[in-house]
């Protein structure tokens, strides 16, 4: 390899995608290449300070995820047929805000109307993290040793016997990590029922009801569900647990795993 | 919702103005749901969702940036020479915002996505849909036309120092 080759490749050696041979080789020249390694030294030093300053300060988005939440609750309700394209400005954006706000109000309150209840941000987010995070197999820091997943559970108060009951029958579980949902920390259990992959998020129950109409009863728990995007969503509470269940194709598939869980929490 | 805050993180600097840099999230993030079907299973929702924060941005003929658009005609841009080795350790964050800021959108937008939020070259060209020896020679010149920023801005705060010390 030579310096031609070096100033060529140091956006790949930079980011990672050198293969471990041509990484060693570029490694190697810079070793013994003063220029090239002063050339990869300042790089390498720029890159981190640059991330580092633009990373230092983590941006609030809670407004923003809210105002997207309703958006899609309302979508979700038929509620609103269309998102119109933002206003562009300043003064455009406090007047298209207005006009979003009340359209929001006017479409929370005709869905609340023919729902009884909005779509709960806590089944949007659900849906969203079982996505990505085990339908999409996003990387994310899972838990796979039995004992330290009830460790886990047993540090968010959620009964590492109430964990042990739900893995029994067809349903293993499989993975754990804890996670937010509207933000409050849940924990994520993922179970497996042949190859199907289902999500149950456990936590201490809150008060807030999880949303309006309960679809049925299962072991005296009120059971609810709904359809968020190809995902059946379904959660219940119990004296001491709220559980929100995702599982896909469909809302019935939900309903069957919240009424196992409902028997045996 | 996942990954707004890098998506916001980005989108503040390509719209510079914070009430249009939510609004392209929060249609990124709209259009990411309505068209969830079209994700590819298997691949990288990240990246995808980028994509689309950055088809978002183009639509709009890049209306939401309110500040000019610098080419590479800037003669502090991709030509000039940096060589020789660098000290960026004392760098305040503040001085290196005002040279990125001084950057083209093109070299702004490869270092957001390549170092900043660290997608691979290969991700980065993905998301700008250009070839990769692209995104490649975007970087290298991104990150020189950077340096050179930052050591022109640097003898004008020396000289203003000394001249607040004479005074």
């Amino acid at each position: 390899m030579n310096c031609t080759d070096i100033a060529q490749l140091a956006p790949l050696y930079l980011s990672g995608e050198l293969d471990a041979e041509r990484k060693a080789a570029f490694a190697a020249h810079c070793k013994t290449c003063p220029a090239c390694g002063v050339e990869l030294a300042w790089r390498q030093q720029l890159d981190g300070r640059l991330r580092e300053a633009f990373t230092s300060v983590t941006p609030d988005t809670s407004r923003l995820d809210r105002s997207v939440r309703d958006a899609i609750a309302a979508e979700q309700g038929n509620a609103l047929r269309s998102i119109p394209p933002p206003v562009r400005g300043t003064r455009r954006w406090v007047i298209a805000a207005i006009g979003a706000a009340a359209v929001l109000l006017l479409a929370g309150l005709t869905y609340r109307h023919l729902l009884g209840s909005r779509v709960p941000p806590v089944f949007a987010d659900a849906a969203l993290d079982h996505q990505l995070e085990v339908v999409q197999q996003q990387p994310r820091p899972w838990t796979t040793q039995t004992e330290e997943i009830l460790e886990l559970a047993d540090k968010q108060g959620v009964p590492a016997s109430d964990v042990t009951a739900l893995s029994s029958g067809s349903y293993q579980l499989k993975a754990a990590k804890l996670c937010y949902l509207d933000n409050r920390v849940f924990l994520h259990l993922v179970f497996a029922d042949g190859n199907q992959q289902f999500s149950i998020f456990l936590r201490q129950r809150y008060d807030q009801s999880i949303a309006g109409t309960p679809r049925e009863k299962a072991n005296g728990r009120e059971l609810y569900a709904g359809k968020f995007g190809s995902d059946g969503v379904a959660a219940f509470n119990t004296e001491t647990l709220t559980a929100v269940i995702v599982a896909d194709p469909s809302t019935d598939a939900a309903l069957k795993v919240a009424r196992f869980a409902a028997s045996k929490l | 919702m996942p990954h707004s805050r890098s998506l916001l993180r980005v989108a503040r600097r390509l719209a510079t103005d914070p009430a249009v840099a939510e609004d392209l999230v929060q249609e990124t993030l709209l259009r990411a749901w309505r068209s969830f079907d079209q994700f590819e299973r298997g691949t990288n929702a990240r990246a995808w969702l980028f994509r689309i924060l950055f088809n978002a941005f183009y639509a709009q003929g890049r209306k939401a940036r309110s500040s000019p658009v610098l080419v590479s005609l800037d003669p502090l841009g991709p030509d000039v020479p940096v060589r020789g080795p660098a000290d960026f350790s004392l760098l305040d964050s503040a001085a290196l915002s005002r040279a990125f800021d001084g950057l083209s959108e093109e070299h702004q937008t490869v270092l957001l996505l390549g170092v900043v939020e660290g997608f691979t070259c290969r991700e980065a060209a993905d998301i700008l849909e250009v070839p990769i020896g692209t995104v490649m020679s975007r970087l290298s010149r991104a990150r020189r036309a950077l340096r050179a920023r930052i050591e022109a801005a640097r003898p004008k705060a020396r000289g203003a120092a000394c001249a607040e010390k004479e005074a």
